[in-house]
């Protein structure tokens, strides 16, 4: 005689079992869609380096200067074309306070070197043409 | 099988129902025996699977509970990186320099090749650089695996790939690659087919490239070496030149911002190149510098006390030593002070203060610039400097302007770095230093020393024979140099070597600048002069121009009572003195 208990422990033993094969299958899937996902990251910084180097070679600073007088005919920036905030006029309506009729003030310096900052200024020397 | 026939109520009984199958048989003898065994046996085997289980058990609430397993199904989880046998190596602003690339090889396995002749032929027709004959060879070869062509670029591949023909496979292989071609040829140096660095930082830093990840940082600034690179061939063109170099280097840390050597090679390449060109003059090559040496005579004059800057020296006749003839270029025939033998590079005056300060003294200061070793740096291409030994008084005059010594213009560089910067030497580095620590470096002369000199420097392209080097706004020093190169056993006039060593800015010195012009013919636009003054400097001063910008540096009024007051020099009044106008 099949007493009730064994008959809900079967029934446990086959729910179990079927989860446990289910959760599996669900794991192999999911480590099947990781390792895809893996190689094409792999894949994907692989074609970064590539475009690394490419971006590299192509803005070499001599080409720019070739490409830059071809198209665009931009010479270099001159000593006299920069200027401290300090040495700029003073607006007739500016409140006075705000500028210092001081020259060379160090925070006007900084402020040079700001507005010079490499990647901008970057854009200047590459279109330097022969002078 | 023993009975006891009285004692059975049912003799009728099936004879293997025994013992009764109702009321309790006497259990006696070798029956009650074995019924013991095996019950003992049972409880042990029961206790031994219910231990076992236990343990089952156990383990079950552990792994799902606690969760103490060792991991093993996580770790895969963790993304794979590319895996490449070389680091890549960057400028002090993150531009790629040198990276390595797996590149696809073509090879073939002759086995499965339906039509080794059709194949061939058509092989050669998107590869033309293959010999059809030898590819049939190789496709009729009796292996399964032949390497057709190394190292294809992508649009190969793809016309490889679009003929379609089976058995012909892609095998990648790690290239290095230089995306900046000749513009850093002498500093990267180059790294062979099986990835093993032969030149330069590849070859210095081959351990240490092999076994990181994280890219090498140099303290080369590419747009700087751009343009170093850029205005010392133009000078070279323009004087005909057969060769030149350059340095330019931070005076406050001793990193090298641009290194050339003109003639340079393609890395990518660098077997299709004359072995010559191979040659790094910077690091590798030593000459007789000339006058850019009195530096170091005038620093360590003023630094022993020897004179000031108000001393000086009567220059009126050659001096007269031995078999050879101490004369000055710029003959002014007359007493020189101090800045003025430096600001006419007056031969004699700087001989006559290298006697006074002697031969063991300017040995020592010489070698506390490091002048008299070979540098320490990071690249294997370095020169030891030839001296003369013995040191005799005649080598002590003319050292003290320049000859009869070779250093390369690396060693030029860190001990002019450290004449005009307060007076700490620094190594020279390729390799970029963090900004926000101190850099080492030794004490080799006073500060006020270093002061003076500064405004000697400045005085030279104010007023005297470096004034082509004058940038305006960026108030440009330095020294000019022209030494006739030894030929034989001795000096060939119409051979020059032109340098000029400058530094700007000179009220606060940032860089130093070096070109070095190798063999300048002079010509009209430089009136026949292939000097220092003519060649080198004008370089200077466009190199200067170009990078100040670039580097974070603004133009300052030269005229500025700061300034003015940083550099000014009084000259001592000299019958007859007039300024020259060379």
């Amino acid at each position: 005689m099949i007493r009730p208990s064994t008959v809900i422990w079967l029934c446990a033993v086959v729910a179990v079992g079927y989860a446990m094969f289910q959760v599996k299958y669900e794991v192999m899937q999911q480590e099947e869609t990781l390792a895809k996902l893996n190689k094409q990251i792999a894949g994907g910084r692989e074609q970064i380096r590539v475009l690394d180097a490419e971006w590299s070679y192509l803005t070499q600073p001599s080409r720019l200067e070739k490409l830059s007088d071809k198209y665009l005919g931009l010479t270099g920036i001159n000593s006299s074309q920069i200027r401290s905030m300090a040495a700029l006029p003073e607006r007739p309506d500016a409140p006075t306070a705000l500028v210092s009729n001081r020259s060379f003030t160090p925070a006007a310096d900084d402020f040079a070197a700001q507005i010079m900052a490499p990647r901008i200024a970057a854009v200047a020397v590459t279109s330097r043409a022969d002078r | 099988m023993k009975q006891t026939p009285q004692r059975d109520p049912n003799p009728c009984r099936p004879r293997h129902f025994r013992p009764a199958p109702c009321g309790p048989a006497p259990q006696e003898g070798p029956v009650k025996h074995s019924l013991e065994t095996s019950h003992t046996r049972l409880i042990i085997t029961g206790a031994l699977i219910g231990l076992a289980f236990t343990v089952i058990a156990g383990r079950l609430v552990d792994v799902a509970a606690f969760k103490s397993g060792d991991g093993r199904v996580a770790r895969n989880v963790a993304t794979t990186r590319v895996e490449t046998s070389r680091a890549d190596i960057i400028d002090r602003n993150g531009v790629l320099v040198a990276t390595t690339l797996g590149t696809p090889s073509l090879y073939a396995n002759p086995k499965e090749l339906l039509n080794p002749r059709d194949a061939a032929h058509k092989i050669v027709q998107v590869l033309p650089d293959l010999n059809e004959q030898e590819v049939y060879a190789k496709l009729t070869a009796e292996k399964s695996f032949v390497w057709l062509k190394r190292q294809l670029t992508p649009r190969q591949v793809a016309a490889v790939n679009r003929l379609g023909i089976p058995g012909l496979e892609f095998q990648d292989e790690d290239k290095r690659i230089y995306p900046q071609g000749n513009a850093l040829a002498h500093v990267v140096g180059y790294a062979g087919v099986d990835n093993k660095g032969l030149a330069g930082i590849e070859r210095g830093f081959d351990e240490i490239l092999r076994s990181r990840h994280k890219p090498l940082e140099l303290s080369i600034d590419l747009r700087v070496q751009a343009i170093l690179r850029d205005e010392i061939s133009k000078q070279m063109k323009q004087f005909n030149a057969v060769g030149g170099s350059g340095i330019i280097m931070n005076v406050n840390t001793g990193e090298v911002v641009s290194l050339v050597s003109l003639p340079d090679f393609d890395p990518n390449d660098p077997g299709a190149t004359p072995t010559e060109n191979l040659f790094n003059r910077v690091t590798l090559g030593t000459y007789e510098i000339g006058s850019v040496f009195k530096i170091f005579t005038t620093a360590m004059a003023i630094d022993n006390h020897v004179t000031s800057m108000t001393g000086g020296y009567d220059a009126t006749r050659p001096i007269e030593i031995g078999r050879f003839t101490i004369h000055d270029d710029h003959a002014q025939r007359r007493w020189l002070s101090v800045p003025e033998i430096f600001m006419y590079s007056s031969n004699i005056g700087a001989a006559k203060m290298a006697v006074d300060v002697g031969g063991d003294r300017q040995r020592e200061f010489l070698g506390k610039l490091g002048l008299l070793k070979a540098p320490s740096f990071e690249i294997p291409e370095i020169a030891a400097p030839l001296l003369p030994n013995p040191w005799r008084p005649i080598n002590t005059m003319t050292i003290g302007f320049g000859h009869g010594i070779s250093v390369s213009p690396l060693q030029i560089a860190s001990a002019v770095s450290a004449v005009i910067n307060g007076g700490v030497l620094h190594r020279a580095t390729l390799l970029k230093q963090p900004a926000d620590q101190p850099v080492s470096g030794t004490q080799v002369m006073s500060a006020s020393t270093s002061l003076d000199m500064r405004r000697l420097f400045r005085l030279v392209v104010d007023k005297g024979t470096g004034k082509f080097a004058e940038a305006p706004g960026y108030l440009v020093g330095g020294k000019t140099g022209t030494a006739e190169k030894v030929s034989g056993k001795s000096y060939n006039t119409h051979s020059l070597m032109s340098s000029f060593a400058g530094v700007f800015p000179m009220n606060d010195p940032r860089y130093f600048v070096m070109i070095s012009i190798d063999e300048p013919h002079g010509n009209s636009t430089s009136h026949g002069y292939a000097t220092a003054g003519w060649v080198a400097a004008p370089g200077v001063s466009r190199t200067v121009e170009r990078m100040a910008s670039l580097v974070g540096i603004a133009p300052i009024d030269e005229d500025s009572p700061d300034v003015r007051r940083a550099l000014a020099i009084t000259l001592p009044p000299a019958p007859g003195r007039k300024f020259a106008s060379n």
